[in-house]
């Protein structure tokens, strides 16, 4: 892949699938906005914690990342974790 | 099949001593008691023939420090990748207890963050990902030698403080350090023997006190 453009939801689709056990059930929903692109991370029952972690510690860093790779874009994201 | 008889104290030390002579895992040998005596048992490990053809295949599972390096790499570059970055990644250090992977490439305030938060987050991510299972190995991410500097500012922080805290005789709070940047000022200031650190609170509102010694 040349670089250049990111891709939030591939990125997130790409570290939640290495992160969980079970990476068939790994669903990533974009869902752009006005101001924001909500992005919607389902995961088996059986891997929320490992994409939570202790006090959303994982949730957090998948938050900061995402935010990263979209500063460029200028763009807002927000990344749900559906439970 | 291979097989060997050993003497120990119990059927679970028995069962390591005998995988370990036969090269093998002790999940993938069997233990069978033969005699029980007053300073243990005499056992029979056996490993089956499936076990050896596996054990055999997986001796390479990814386990390996060349192949987690490997492993690791290709997880960053894909990352980054996936970021929109145009940098790459290489191994800078590796062996069994941590393995070092350096980021290069121009402007790379991005993937550092500020106060180095994204770095952080990256890096944290990475442990889990390519740490999945196996046996751990810490992973330190780094950009630009970003970490050098950091630990450098710490480092020079910490001298500052030392002496303000020696000059004005009251104890002096750092907040907002994350568990290893306390690690750089205490060890910093170890050797000074006017001044004593330590830490107190809890994550994430843990803060180091810097107090001269009376």
């Amino acid at each position: 892949m040349a670089a250049g453009e990111p891709s939030i939801a591939e990125l997130l689709d790409f570290v939640v699938r290495n992160l969980v056990d079970d990476a068939e059930a790994v669903q990533i929903a974009e869902k752009p906005g006005r101001r924001v692109t909500v992005y919607e991370i389902t995961v088996a029952r059986g891997d929320w914690g490992k994409v939570i972690g202790k006090e959303g510690r994982i949730a957090n860093a998948i938050r900061t990342l995402a935010k990263a790779a979209a500063t460029p874009m200028q763009q807002h994201v927000a990344v749900e974790i559906m439970t | 099949m291979k097989e060997v008889k050993v003497h120990a104290a119990n059927a679970d030390e028995a069962l390591a001593d005998g995988a370990a002579a036969l090269g093998v895992s002790p999940r993938q040998a069997q233990v069978e008691i033969l005699a029980e005596d007053e300073d243990g048992v005499t056992a029979l490990v056996t490993v089956p023939d499936e076990a050896q053809a596996e054990s055999a295949e997986t001796a390479g599972d990814g386990d390996s420090l060349d192949e987690v390096c490997a492993r690791a790499r290709r997880s960053l570059q894909t990352v980054l990748e996936l970021m929109g970055m145009e940098a790459r990644c290489e191994v800078q250090s590796a062996n069994e207890d941590e393995i070092v992977l350096n980021i290069l490439g121009e402007d790379l305030g991005i993937v550092i963050g500020s106060c180095g938060q994204t770095l952080n987050a990256l890096q944290f991510l990475l442990n889990l990902m390519v740490n999945k299972g196996g046996r751990r190995r810490r992973l330190t991410v780094d950009a630009e030698g970003y970490r050098d500097r950091r630990r450098q500012r710490l480092e020079e922080l910490a001298g500052e403080h030392a002496r303000r805290a020696k000059a004005e005789r009251r104890p002096v709070i750092l907040e907002g350090l994350r568990a290893a940047e306390r690690r750089i000022i205490h060890t910093a200031l170890q050797h000074d023997p006017d001044i004593v650190t330590y830490s107190e609170g809890e994550e994430p509102h843990r803060r180091l006190i810097i107090t001269p010694r009376s």
